[in-house]
């Protein structure tokens, strides 16, 4: 899952990039908001957290023109105005949802886990469960019928909650690499094919599937 | 306190009262000389004509009765005459009475003298020197009927100044009344605008008032802008502290994994307090609902907006709204969206699915009810609930400060809040806003 982070304060954002990287996001993070217009328009972002107050273009603007150019990717809307007056604009303007400062980090990733399953098409659980398969975000184990509570890597994780969150749909490895890593990480196919082994591993062989020259499709445990 | 029509229509009084006893009395007075200088130079003819009617005789100068007016001989007909030479003429008309005889030589004042029967006699005496002779002609004339006139017409003058008097001073209010009436309307447009209703003063008043009311427009300009400075001088210290706050929380969450509880704990709780403390006190620096706005809170519009909000928010519930009364509602946009913004999103954080709200406005306020199918609050906690204004939704996501804003907003606006069991099973929060007079 890739997010696009926009905030100008430079200790809250090193704040915020350390917990979303800690919870299994890659994290582009700009603070101008011009630049994170167009960066949300180039890439293919999961999810942008947007703070309102920008220098260089507005939030609410910023996401208005998002919106107008036909861009869905969910926005999560930061702000110190707590009105409603505000929120309401903001959501207007397109937001998803909004978290105004300050909020726990909790809150933070839930409102972002809820925001990532409701743009999948699914309903907000404390885990995330596809295929057989039962992901808990919080501890980053997976689990299922005949598998016990599994611990996973940081790499495995993002790749098995992407996969699950796409699940039936043929991921290619460019992707996958797309929304795994940010804008600055050494793009590696063969490193997605190495992780895909080991969740292989973990999970069983047949749960996710090779599609020659096309890429992987996560199909969970046989029932 | 004075009243500027009462002030007006005494010095109008005053005024009329003094010209219509000064243009009364001199036009009778000016009458009244002209009319006995022209009386006195009829009186001299008549000498002329009693001197035509001296006749020399054999005994010297006698008087020709014949030639005399007949009402010479009308007894107190109001016409005298006495003639003095040798001898002494007196016309009959005097019969019994003596004509006071001027004791001067020429003496021919326009004064009056007292004559029989109350009469006032005009006085006209002249020497004269005829066949040898010198003669005395004193002839006199009753000058009573005229002052009777003259006075009737003073009776006369008097009753018609009175007629204009009060003809003028009902004139003089209306006319103050209807120049005065541009001033009420611009009164009753003030109040309108202090309820909101409108946002500056119509310009098109006469010329005298237009001045006044370009400046009020420039104050109310002046105001809203000043007030506006502050409400965005508070939102931006908001901005500025809160963001460091959250630097603070989200820091400290990082750090949950290397520190023991105990040293986070108490950290936490204290960001808590500044947090919820600065939220509050934010609110209420902008609470004012006596300074408000031009901009009402458009049910129409505005509740739409909320709820569609709220939707997207919590697309499971299902919120239904019923209102009654006009859409225009006479409170600021912005305390409105707060007050039913923190309502519903409490209600919706605890509803299991269905949430109501209802409005009802009428001249006399607000009356709002939001319900929901949630666990609702028990009776012996409510109370406390109101107090402290605490959290509500300590365990569900989002910071629980809604109902701490809601009660501040509602005594700001002089309202009441009450909670109660709804029947859909949860909480009801009823909210009485009285309209200001």
């Amino acid at each position: 899952m890739r997010i696009l982070l926009v905030e100008d304060n430079v200790a809250l954002a090193d704040s915020l990039t350390l917990t979303l990287k800690r919870a299994g996001y890659a994290v582009d993070w700009r603070t101008d908001g011009r630049d994170a217009l167009i960066l949300g328009e180039q890439e293919p972002y999961d999810l942008a957290i947007v703070d309102l107050g920008l220098p260089g273009m507005d939030g609410l603007e910023v996401v208005r023109r998002w919106r107008n150019a036909g861009q869905a990717t969910p926005v999560l809307m930061l702000t110190a105005r707590s009105r409603w007056t505000e929120r309401v604009a903001g959501l207007q303007a397109g937001a998803d949802d909004y978290l105004t400062k300050p909020f726990h980090n909790e809150e933070l990733l839930l409102r972002i886990q809820a925001l990532l399953r409701r743009a999948h098409g699914r309903e907000p659980s404390a885990t995330l469960n596809v295929g057989g398969l039962a992901l808990d975000e919080a501890t980053q184990q997976v689990s299922g019928a005949g598998l016990a509570s599994t611990g996973l890597s940081a790499t495995e994780f993002k790749l098995l909650r992407y996969m699950m969150l796409n699940a039936g749909q043929v991921l290619s490895k460019a992707r996958l690499a797309e929304h795994l890593y940010d804008y600055e990480d050494e793009r590696d196919s063969n490193v997605i094919e190495v992780q895909i082994n080991h969740l292989r591993s973990k999970l069983g062989r047949a749960a996710i599937e090779t599609r020659r020259g096309q890429g992987y499709v996560l199909v969970g445990l046989a029932p | 306190m004075i009243s500027i029509g009462r002030r007006l229509g005494v010095g109008l009084l005053l005024i009329m009262l003094f010209s219509i006893v000064l243009l009364g009395q001199g036009s009778v007075w000016l009458y009244d000389r002209a009319q006995r200088a022209y009386l006195l130079t009829l009186l001299q003819s008549e000498t002329d004509s009693l001197l035509a009617a001296m006749t020399p005789g054999v005994d010297g100068l006698y008087l020709d009765l014949s030639k005399v007016d007949p009402d010479y001989r009308r007894v107190y007909s109001g016409r005298y005459f006495i003639v003095q030479g040798r001898e002494r003429w007196r016309s009959r008309s005097l019969w019994d009475q003596r004509l006071p005889v001027p004791s001067d030589s020429d003496a021919q004042s326009t004064g009056l003298v007292p004559g029989p029967k109350g009469q006032q006699l005009l006085v006209w005496s002249q020497r004269y020197s005829s066949h040898g002779e010198q003669l005395r002609v004193t002839v006199a004339l009753d000058y009573q009927p005229l002052l009777a006139t003259f006075q009737r017409a003073r009776w006369w003058l008097w009753g018609l100044g009175a007629a204009v008097i009060v003809v003028a001073l009902l004139l003089q209010q209306w006319l103050l009344q209807r120049a005065l009436r541009p001033l009420r309307r611009a009164q009753a447009e003030l109040s309108e605008w202090r309820t909101g209703a409108r946002m500056q003063l119509s310009e098109t008043v006469p010329l005298e008032l237009h001045p006044l009311v370009v400046e009020i427009n420039h104050l109310g300009r002046q105001v809203e802008r000043v007030l506006e400075r502050g409400r965005s001088s508070a939102g931006d210290l908001g901005h500025a502290l809160k963001t460091p706050l959250a630097v603070l929380e989200s820091r400290l969450d990082n750090l949950t994994s290397t520190l023991a509880p105990e040293h986070v704990t108490p950290l936490r709780e204290q960001l808590d307090i500044i947090h919820s403390q600065l939220e509050r006190t934010l609110q209420r620096a902008r609470l004012a609902p006596e300074q408000q706005r031009a901009e009402r809170f458009q049910a129409e519009r505005d509740m739409h907006a909320l709820i569609a909000t709220f939707k997207s928010l919590y697309n499971e519930i299902d919120i239904s709204v019923d209102g009654v009364g006009e859409l225009s509602w006479p409170y600021d946009r912005e305390d409105m969206q707060e007050l039913l913004g923190n309502l519903i999103d409490n209600a919706c954080k605890w509803s299991k699915g269905q949430v109501q709200v209802g409005w009802k406005l009428n001249s006399e306020g607000l009356y709002l009810q939001i319900a929901d199918d949630g666990p609702g609050i028990a009776p012996r906690e409510r109370e406390e609930v109101l107090n402290r204004g605490t959290r509500l939704d300590r365990q569900v996501p989002g910071h629980g400060l809604g109902l701490g804003i809601v009660t501040d907003l509602v005594s700001a606006y002089a309202g009441s809040l009450q909670l109660s069991e709804a029947t859909l099973g949860g909480l009801l929060v009823e909210v009485w806003l009285p309209l200001r007079t």
